[in-house]
């Protein structure tokens, strides 16, 4: 059932910080919009977000108030899509400015997306970070993640003459 | 969208797959290191789902990279169970598909990575699609063969081997020798089964059809992908040079330096190539860590650019005084930037027109400095100047000479051109003024040089400098239509007028410049005759020249006095020239115009016979030497046939010897003793020699200072009185040691007493020995050889055999 499009909408995050927001920019969640379409009555109890804290959630929401109004991508689409479509890491400038945070900022806001079934934010989030990984030396990538290089020097000339599947060797 | 919920490793997880029979670890974390945690150290912790949705995100060779990164993305991502991974990121990149035959990891690798496939260490340019491999040129010897006769596989088979071809010798084909050996062995287990040899063969001829498609498109790809990249490296370029141009800009460096650095070769600013072509952005900190590159450059191109150009205008003739001097002074404008910057880089065209300028300020400045007027010299600056380069051709040395000295030259000579044209112009009473005018400063100024020897009024005529002081104060006059002698008597009486201020700095350096001009004249005359005549000769005692003008024919003229000789200053009206006239009209010719003047060798013979007399050396003994010994000879062959005994001074004995004893009978001379010089002195000037024509000295000789007449005492007195209307004075009169005026022979009767008292008498008379007569080895030791010239003169110096 269609509700009024200045219904507000109380959430609660996990810091117990509330926000109240219109109805239409919390559908850009598609987890938020099946639990407002399950919930028949207009009650006025605060949707609880276990996953998401306050500042995370006052980010997405900045996301979600921009991008109210745009059309949601239907399930059918995105399901067939998701396999054939070709990606592209381009990114408006307007999502690029937003999505300038820090890395603790970016990975719980794309934890956050992923959670609340934001499609279009979890795409923004995972294509700022493989534009990170991009044109990145292997050596330059395990300092990015943090990682040892655990390859011996024999390993490290082998692996560069080696570039079949590893069930083909 | 496979969803996972669970925060673990999903790497991991995904490895476990391939260890949990080993291992019965559910999850192992992937090593992290201990340094300072980078960016993304959160990623891995993220669900797979959402790493998968990041590496979808990928391009080829980030994923094959990520793949090296660590043994557990290796063994994920090599996983064949990852292969989606590498087929969304594949299709990102719009390539085609992989071929068979080729896994999507090698694949990738054979577009991005430029290392040899083979060898994985060295550098691999170019893909042999054909051989679906990427080697360099050791592992390609190695792989590839030539094909071999001896094969025995069928000759269509090869066509279906991979090959690449070389451009070494021997050109052609190399085929892959791993799969002619296996082609080979299949070849061989079908040697007995023609049907399904042929059926091999058929499949391998439908996939090398279909890898030929392949090959076409991902080649179309690949210089899709190249341009692609190419525009994408030229707009960063243009961003970076943009971000760097701005700082400099900002930092005070004038754009057009910056443009000029910019699109230098790499090899002379590879600071600025450097940075442009860095692939990784630019930021503060990285720009400010440039910026002592970028301006130890900028100055190095802007020293340079400097000595270019003053190399260029060194190469266009000017001096490198002048052109450091104008490069330095030059005008700020050609120096700075627009807008200014702080390190001055010259505009080419702008400095080097400007310091042109500057610089024919310069000759101009000189010219002024010379005595020009400066509407004159003005006359010579741009844009009339290619009156003075027409000009320039014709200035001596001109191949030697600094350009600056070509162009001041030059416009002298144009300069002269300008002033002689407008003398010529000027009326009649007014070049009677600037004619006196410049003789009363001639001799004037010469006097209080000491000079006794001048140019004339026509010298210096051609003079321009001079000349444009004169018509400037002429111009300046009030003149009368008829200007009569009182005008021309104020004149003369005023000898510091203003414009004769004006001469007096230049007359100095106008002398000499006169006096060795003419030098050079009479050595060239000279050396007509004698060629071996050198410059020193002109003051030796032999050295005599005479004038063609007729009046003194023959009459032997010694240096210096030629200069002044009063013939070659005279206007002639015979020549019919049209510069005749203006020389008529202004009285005087500039010194020897109408050549007049010719090398008087038998005057030189005599006088190396009078010298030898007197007991010196006729190559060594100059004019002022002979006047300053001063000897009184006696003409033997005269006085032994005549009634009298002759005497002379040695200058007179040259004149003696050209009138009596010239191709007749030779002359013998005597050289007198101090005490019968003495003698015949008291002798002359007693009432009894009075008569005798006395002057036996060349100080008896005086000059008029007006205009540097010359003779004894008395007729240059009366030569005032009547000619320059005055009165006499000191002022007007001078002694004239150099004038060289001849005093006339001593003549005295033989029945005097003084000629009795002289040495010898007939005795003297009879063998023309006296005390200072050359003895044979004397003679031999001074003349040696040399041949006078003139017949029975060489019998006057007693010859070795008569003595």
């Amino acid at each position: 059932m269609a509700a009024p499009a200045t219904q507000q909408i109380k959430i609660r995050c996990n810091d117990e910080k509330e926000f109240t927001v219109d109805r239409d920019v919390l559908e850009r969640s598609v987890l938020i919009k099946n639990m407002l379409e399950d919930v028949t009555e207009q009650q006025d109890a605060p949707i609880p977000l276990p996953n998401v804290s306050g500042p995370v959630m006052a980010k997405v929401l900045e996301y979600c108030t921009h991008h109210r109004g745009e059309p949601l991508p239907s399930a059918d689409t995105e399901q067939s899509q998701d396999e054939t479509r070709k990606r592209t890491t381009d990114i408006s400038e307007w999502d690029q400015k937003f999505i300038t945070v820090d890395q603790e900022m970016l990975f719980e806001i794309i934890l956050a997306a992923n959670y609340l079934d934001i499609k279009s934010l979890l795409d923004v989030g995972c294509k700022t970070v493989a534009n990170m990984i991009k044109g990145k030396t292997p050596e330059e990538i395990r300092k990015l993640f943090n990682i040892v290089n655990d390859f011996t020097p024999e390993e490290e000339a082998q692996i560069k003459k080696e570039n079949e599947w590893a069930e083909d060797r | 969208m496979t969803t996972h919920t669970d925060g673990d490793a999903v790497v991991a997880v995904a490895v476990s797959r391939k260890r949990a029979a080993a291992t019965n670890d559910s999850a192992r974390p992937l090593k992290q290191s201990r340094r300072r945690k980078g960016k993304l150290h959160r990623l891995l912790e993220l669900p797979y789902d959402i790493l998968l949705e990041v590496l979808y995100q990928l391009d080829p060779y980030s994923l094959l990279r990520l793949s090296r990164a660590s043994r557990d993305l290796r063994t994920f991502l090599m996983a064949r169970a990852s292969r989606h991974i590498w087929l969304a990121v594949l299709k990102n990149a719009g390539m085609p598909e992989c071929p068979p035959g080729l896994s999507e990891p090698r694949y990738f690798r054979l577009v991005f990575d430029i290392t040899c496939l083979e060898c994985g260490v060295r550098r691999a340019k170019d893909v042999h699609w054909e051989a679906k491999t990427r080697c360099c040129k050791e592992c390609a010897s190695e792989i590839f063969t030539l094909w071999s006769l001896s094969s025995s596989l069928p000759y269509e088979v090869r066509s279906y081997v991979p090959s690449i071809f070389e451009t070494t010798r021997p050109r052609g084909y190399r085929y892959d020798r791993r799969v002619i050996n296996r082609y080979e062995e299949v070849h061989q287990s079908f040697a007995d089964d023609v049907p399904l040899r042929d059926e091999w063969l058929a499949e391998l001829k439908a996939q090398k059809e279909q890898y030929n498609t392949f090959v076409e498109s991902i080649k179309k790809w690949t210089a899709a992908r190249k341009e692609e990249q190419n525009q994408v490296r030229a707009e960063k370029r243009m961003a970076r040079r943009l971000i760097i141009e701005t700082k400099l800009r900002d930092l005070g460096w004038g754009s057009d330096l910056l443009a000029h650095c910019f699109n230098l070769p790499r090899k002379k600013e590879p600071a600025f190539h450097n940075a442009l072509g860095h692939q990784r952005d630019l930021t503060d900190k990285v720009l400010e860590s440039l910026l002592p590159d970028f301006e130890s450059c900028l100055i190095a191109e802007c020293e340079d650019q400097w000595r270019l150009l003053a190399l260029e205008l060194s190469a266009k003739g000017w001096s490198e005084e002048f052109v450091a001097d104008s490069i330095q002074k030059a005008p700020l404008t050609a120096r700075h930037s627009d807008p200014p910057c702080k390190y001055t880089y010259p505009r080419w065209r702008d400095v080097i027109s400007i310091c042109e300028r500057y610089m024919d300020q310069r000759v101009i400045a000189r010219l002024q400095a010379d005595g020009w007027s400066e509407s004159l010299a003005r006359q010579c600056t741009r844009p009339d100047g290619s009156i003075v380069s027409q000009l320039l051709p014709t200035v001596a040395n001109s191949e030697t000479m600094p350009r600056e000295d070509m162009l001041q030259t030059a416009c002298e000579m144009h300069l002269n051109l300008v002033a002689g044209a407008q003398l010529r112009r000027k009326p009649q009473p007014l070049l009677d003024i600037i004619g006196v005018m410049l003789e009363n400063s001639l001799g004037f100024l010469s006097l209080h040089r000491g000079h006794t020897i001048s140019p004339s009024v026509a010298d210096l005529v051609e003079h321009a400098p001079v000349l444009s002081a004169a018509l400037a104060y002429a111009d300046s006059l009030e003149l009368p239509s008829h200007p009569g002698l009182d005008l021309l008597d104020e004149l003369k009486f005023v000898p510091s007028t203003p414009w004769n201020q004006l001469l007096i700095p230049h007359f100095a350096s106008l002398w000499t410049s006169w006096k060795t001009e003419k030098d050079s004249q009479l050595l060239r005359i000279a050396q007509r005759a004698v060629p071996t005549f050198s410059p020193s000769d002109l003051h030796l005692a032999t050295t005599f020249f005479f004038c063609r003008s007729g009046a003194h024919l023959d009459e032997p003229i010694g240096y210096p006095r030629i200069l002044s000789h009063a013939c070659l200053t005279k206007p002639r009206t015979d020549s019919g020239q049209p510069e005749d006239a203006f020389h008529t009209q202004l009285g005087h010719v500039p010194w020897n115009l109408h050549q007049l003047l010719e090398y008087h060798q038998p005057a030189n013979a005599i006088a190396r016979v009078v010298i030898l007399a007197c007991g010196a050396h006729p190559d060594y003994m100059t004019a002022k030497d002979m006047s300053e010994l001063n000897p009184v000879l006696e003409c033997l062959a005269c006085s032994s046939s005549t009634s009298e005994r002759v005497f002379m001074n040695w200058r007179r004995a040259i004149i003696h010897g050209l009138k009596y004893h010239h191709e007749t009978w030779p002359a013998v001379w005597r050289c007198l003793r101090s005490e019968e010089r003495d003698a015949l002195r008291s002798f002359a000037n007693s009432s009894e020699g009075k008569h005798l024509q006395t002057f036996l000295h060349d100080r008896d000789v005086f000059l008029c200072k007006h205009c540097r007449f010359t003779n004894n005492f008395y007729k240059v007195y009366h030569h005032i009185m009547f000619n320059h209307v005055c009165g006499m004075s000191t002022e007007d009169i001078a002694p004239d040691p150099d004038s060289g005026y001849t005093p006339m022979e001593v003549r005295v009767p033989l029945a005097h007493r003084v000629a009795r008292e002289m040495d010898g008498d007939q005795s003297l008379l009879g063998d023309g020995v006296g005390p200072t007569v050359l003895k044979a080895s004397d003679y031999t030791m001074l003349s040696g050889e040399r041949d006078f010239g003139i017949r029975g003169w060489e019998m006057s110096v007693y010859p070795p055999e008569e003595f």
